[in-house]
């Protein structure tokens, strides 16, 4: 039977469906959620997943409103017991103030936060791509991929850059910091970081390793056609339609649950 | 240079702060009703009048709907007793000039930005410290990047 997954849709989230496509390619059964839904689907989730978006259109500070929702409850005690949860861009937002990464405070309590970018809060839509910065072996959600893995994504978001007090900031380049903003090669460097974000954090994970929040989308380059150079050189739709690079992170996500 | 500050306040249902109201009572915070305004402070020149600074503000369209907002002078640039303001922890930069929604505004050096919050009980009065207190802690402010500013 398949490991399956709920995909939470808030209100004002906008990314489920291609988060859906992402991780069903990757032989997970996928359900849409409403994070008002009374029925007990996220009850018996194996897993779960918060996309992109504008939880509750972003209202008090992106993610905030969403972190205190009733469906939050649900994924905050699945991560406590170990459920492998992702984040992505807006969902990523929710889980840090959540408290549910980096983790190193009390629950609904952030310790950091994806603050407005650098500068002016202006909202980056670029192509980027992310190099992980822990060993795989750290977090079954990363345990597939290569060491010093090299993932495309887009950013598009206005908050994304990592903020937090510096003894936190040390704690999270020791212990909590999955990905860095990479060029190509996977060289890490402050002119491949589109926000400003301290460390040139893209993406955090959790001190078990169950609880991964990424900004940029990786779902958006899991098709050639979604990669920027990959529809140039397709020649045929079914090159178009063939996986990208960005697919490998849910394909390690799914093997959290082999 | 001096500190002057300006409120707009939404004179349409405020969405925003009925979620934060709703959100509030979820986690048990005490309250009743809620008041939200967005907080503009200036360091501006010794000459710059007020009243001058206001017209100018209310010709930038970004920050201002005279269909739906309405916006005041405030007396000092700090909160009254019974609100906060939530800003950003950056220190402002100082500017040669500040130009907001393409609009260069005459003799200010510096811009900043909060957002006014105050919790009203039934009778429409502010509630007590502590709970407006708790409101900071537990959804208004993430002190990984801003503060709060109190009275």
């Amino acid at each position: 039977m398949k490991p399956k997954i709920v995909v939470y849709v808030f209100p004002g989230t906008n990314s489920e469906d291609e988060t859906k496509r992402a991780l069903e390619a990757c032989e997970l059964d996928v359900a849409l959620v409403r994070s008002d839904d009374k029925t007990s689907t996220a009850k018996n989730a194996d897993g779960f997943v918060l996309p992109g978006g504008f939880a509750h259109e972003d209202r008090v500070r992106a993610g905030a409103v969403a972190a205190h929702d009733r469906a939050m409850d649900v994924v905050v005690e699945a991560a406590e017991k170990g459920k492998p949860v992702l984040g992505i861009c807006n969902g990523a937002q929710v889980l840090l103030e959540s408290g549910l990464v980096p983790g190193t405070s009390k629950a609904r309590r952030p310790s950091a936060a994806f603050a407005p970018n650098i500068p002016g809060g202006r909202f980056r839509c670029v192509h980027t791509y992310v190099r992980l910065m822990i060993d795989p072996s750290r977090s079954p959600l990363l345990s597939a991929l290569p060491k010093a893995a090299v993932i495309p994504a887009w950013v598009a978001h206005g908050e994304g850059r990592l903020a937090a007090a510096l003894d936190e900031l040390a704690r999270i380049e020791r212990d909590h910091l999955a990905f860095a903003y990479s060029a190509a090669d996977g060289d890490v460097n402050p002119d491949a970081v589109p926000n400003g974000s301290a460390l040139g954090a893209a993406g955090l994970i959790n001190e078990a390793g169950n609880v991964l929040a990424i900004m940029p989308h990786p779902e958006r380059d899991a098709w050639a056609f979604m990669h920027r150079y990959d529809l140039i050189a397709a020649r045929t739709s079914q090159e178009a339609l063939r996986p990208s690079g960005g697919i490998a992170l849910f394909q390690s996500f799914a093997k959290a649950f082999a | 240079m001096i500190e002057r500050a300006f409120e707009i306040r939404l004179a349409i249902p405020d969405n925003e702060a009925y979620t934060a109201l709703a959100t509030l009572q979820r986690l048990g915070v005490g309250c009743d009703g809620i008041a939200r305004a967005d907080i503009h402070v200036f360091g501006v020149e010794d000459d710059v009048d007020a009243g001058e600074l206001e017209a100018q503000l209310k010709t930038i369209a970004t920050i201002f709907n005279p269909n739906k907002h309405r916006m005041r002078t405030r007396e000092e640039p700090r909160p009254k007793a019974g609100e906060v303001w939530i800003s950003s922890t950056e220190v402002p930069p100082v500017h040669e000039r500040v130009t907001i929604g393409g609009v260069q505004l005459r003799g200010v050096r510096t811009a900043w930005r909060a957002t006014s919050w105050r919790l009203l009980d039934g009778a429409g009065k502010d509630v007590a410290q502590p709970i407006l207190d708790q409101a900071v802690e537990t959804l208004l402010c993430n002190p990984a990047f801003q503060r709060a500013i109190k009275a």
